[in-house]
């Protein structure tokens, strides 16, 4: 099979420099501005994409240990923080098992680690508002900024020829920071 | 640091919401736990019960044309003519259309204007009120140069969405030779207007915040007491914003809204904040670096300028100076020169701390429009510039890396 999207992109992108972009209006500034955005967007898929399923895996991956790591102070809490903590156990499980799993769909992938960040989301909410948990605020707090900080720079090298980093040159690759497929994974 | 903690009522279900069509339950739920100005809270309501049912259509010229015409039909005694419809590029939030008017203005006599209708599209990336942006406008006119303002559709009575006339200014908001990014991020004024609109730029920034504002006619901004209350208002506006529109939850973001309310710094002098002040949001001209207008007035509030102060030299609005080392706020000048000439220029103390506070309010509210409100209405295509919306997401992970810093700093 030829048409991938390899070379659909490759072509879209050639299509919009040399002919498109050279016949619009240049006193519609609007027009301009969005020709040129359609370039930029489509050369940024041709970067992500054959990292995407990686990448997903990764978040995946980040997200189940998120999880893990916030699920040990809130061991012992009462009421709604212990009702979201449940949940937030139950949605690890069920990324853990599907990292697991020889065959796992990437839309599902996608699907759960999102349902992970959501029951994250959830316990962190509920920790802070109310008052009862006050004492686990300082521990989720911390645990959030430790977690974060390896995600949040996967996502700035993920984007970064978008041009809005001003160090962009000071940062390491994405293939550096994306975990490496597991056998399973790698079969797909 | 001053600060007070407020209560939040308990969240809602995550997995029972559907953003893209929101039930009144939901909606009720959302105001009653962000309580903020009122004003705002009815254009987001707004927003929300129109989301299922409002897809964004592309209007023409001519349907704006007879737009205005309807809306200046009833505002003008006298015949008129609109003459030289096209559209304007800039920003990533308004339609703006130009066009000459041909009218009798009362005083004047028959004018030909140059004008701008700015109009908004079903959603925008900054969800805010016509009839505030007018208002603050008109209250600023002979304080610091703003574009003349004249008519308002507040509740889109006459064209296809609320929107505002003003006259159209002289002046650009980049240099001919200069770089700039998209919506006017990182914009390089070169070191000869540098110097000349720096030091403009901070007198009106002075000037905004030493309005007597008491006396203006803003029927459409609650003032807040002294203290915590125009801050918490302030939380609650963009988290609202975020629950309202986010697609992925990110827990840093959800953390940093509660450090905001957790840490208010209480404010001792109530100040208009401009909320988008720096540069690409000001015009000039080029040939004699003269600041000709303050443009993008709708995020405006009363509350503590620091917000502002922090706002104008954030790392996205700025770049290194020529030596390659030297952070320039702004683009205009280092961040510490500008804060001692506003210091000297308003007679007001810059604390470091508020400054500190309000870079982590303003990197949350950057990071909630952008990888909230951006994939939202991008998703919905709520606008004339989605993919310009979808585009900006990619400052997201800039803004959390900030917020990430400034929390690990502490207060």
């Amino acid at each position: 099979m030829l048409m991938r999207y390899e070379i659909q992109l490759q072509t879209m992108i050639k299509a919009m420099v040399d002919t498109v972009l050279a016949a619009v209006d240049p006193l519609n500034a609007l027009a301009q501005e969005q020709c040129r955005l359609v370039i930029g967007t489509l050369m940024l898929m041709a970067e992500q994409l054959p990292l995407q399923y990686r990448f997903d895996c990764d978040e995946l991956t980040r997200m189940v240990a998120f999880a893990d790591e916030l699920g040990i102070p809130l061991e012992g809490c009462t009421g709604t923080v212990a009702d979201a903590s449940s949940a937030l156990t139950a949605s690890a499980v069920a990324g853990r098992a599907l990292l697991s799993r020889p065959t796992a769909n990437p839309a599902e992938i996608v699907t759960v680690a999102r349902a992970i960040r959501t029951a994250l989301d959830q316990v962190i909410d509920e920790v802070f508002t109310d008052q009862s948990a006050r004492a686990y605020r300082a521990d989720v707090l911390r645990i959030v900024l430790d977690q974060s900080r390896g995600e949040i720079l996967r996502d700035r090298v993920w984007t970064r020829s978008q041009g809005f980093e001003p160090d962009a040159e000071d940062l390491p690759t994405i293939e550096s920071l994306l975990l490496p497929l597991t056998s399973g994974q790698v079969t797909k | 640091m001053d600060s007070s903690t407020s209560s939040l009522t308990a969240p809602a279900p995550r997995h029972t919401v559907d953003k893209d069509a929101p039930t009144g339950p939901w909606i009720d739920h959302l105001c009653r736990r962000y309580p903020t100005e009122s004003e705002i809270d009815r254009v987001l309501t707004r927003r929300l019960r129109n989301r299922a049912t409002s897809r964004y259509s592309p209007p023409s010229l001519e349907t704006l044309r007879a737009g205005v015409t309807a809306l200046l039909d009833d505002r003008l005694e006298e015949p008129f003519i609109i003459s030289d419809t096209h559209w304007l590029g800039g920003g990533a939030s308004k339609l703006q259309m130009a066009f000459t008017l041909e009218w009798v203005r009362p005083h004047a006599g028959r004018l030909q204007t140059p004008m701008v209708l700015r109009m908004e599209p079903a959603e925008s990336i900054v969800e805010t009120s016509r009839l505030r942006e007018f208002q603050l406008i008109k209250a600023f006119e002979g304080v610091v140069p703003v574009p003349p303002v004249y008519w308002l559709d507040a509740d889109a009575d006459y064209l296809p969405y609320p929107g505002l006339v003003y006259g159209l200014v002289a002046g650009t908001t980049r240099p001919s030779a200069g770089s700039v990014g998209v919506s006017g991020l990182g914009t390089n004024l070169g070191p000869e207007l540098r110097g000349p609109l720096a030091r403009q730029v901070v007198r009106h920034l002075a000037a905004i915040h030493t309005f007597e504002f008491a006396g203006a006619d803003l029927a459409a901004f609650d003032i807040p007491a002294l203290g915590t209350q125009s801050v918490e208002w302030a939380i609650n506006w963009w988290s609202r914003v975020w629950d309202e529109d986010c697609g992925e939850d990110i827990p840093l973001i959800r953390v940093a809204s509660h450090w905001l309310r957790e840490n208010m710094p209480a404010v001792e002098r109530l100040s208009v904040v401009h909320g988008d002040f720096r540069t690409g949001n000001y015009l000039f001209t080029e040939h004699d670096g003269h600041v000709t207008a303050i443009l993008d007035w709708e995020l405006g509030r009363i509350g503590d300028r620091h917000q502002d102060l922090a706002w104008i030299a954030a790392p996205a609005f700025g770049h290194l100076a020529e030596d390659g080392r030297t952070f320039l706020a702004s683009g205009l000048m280092p961040t510490d020169e500008l804060y001692a000439e506003y210091e000297r220029t308003s007679g007001l103390h810059v604390d470091p701390k508020r400054v500190h506070y309000y870079s982590v309010f303003n990197a949350f509210c950057i990071a909630v429009l952008t990888l909230g409100t951006g994939y939202r209405i991008a998703r919905g295509a709520k606008t004339h510039q989605d993919i310009t919306v979808i585009w900006l997401t990619g400052i997201g992970g800039a803004m959390l890396h900030e917020i990430h810093q400034l929390l690990e700093k502490g207060e």
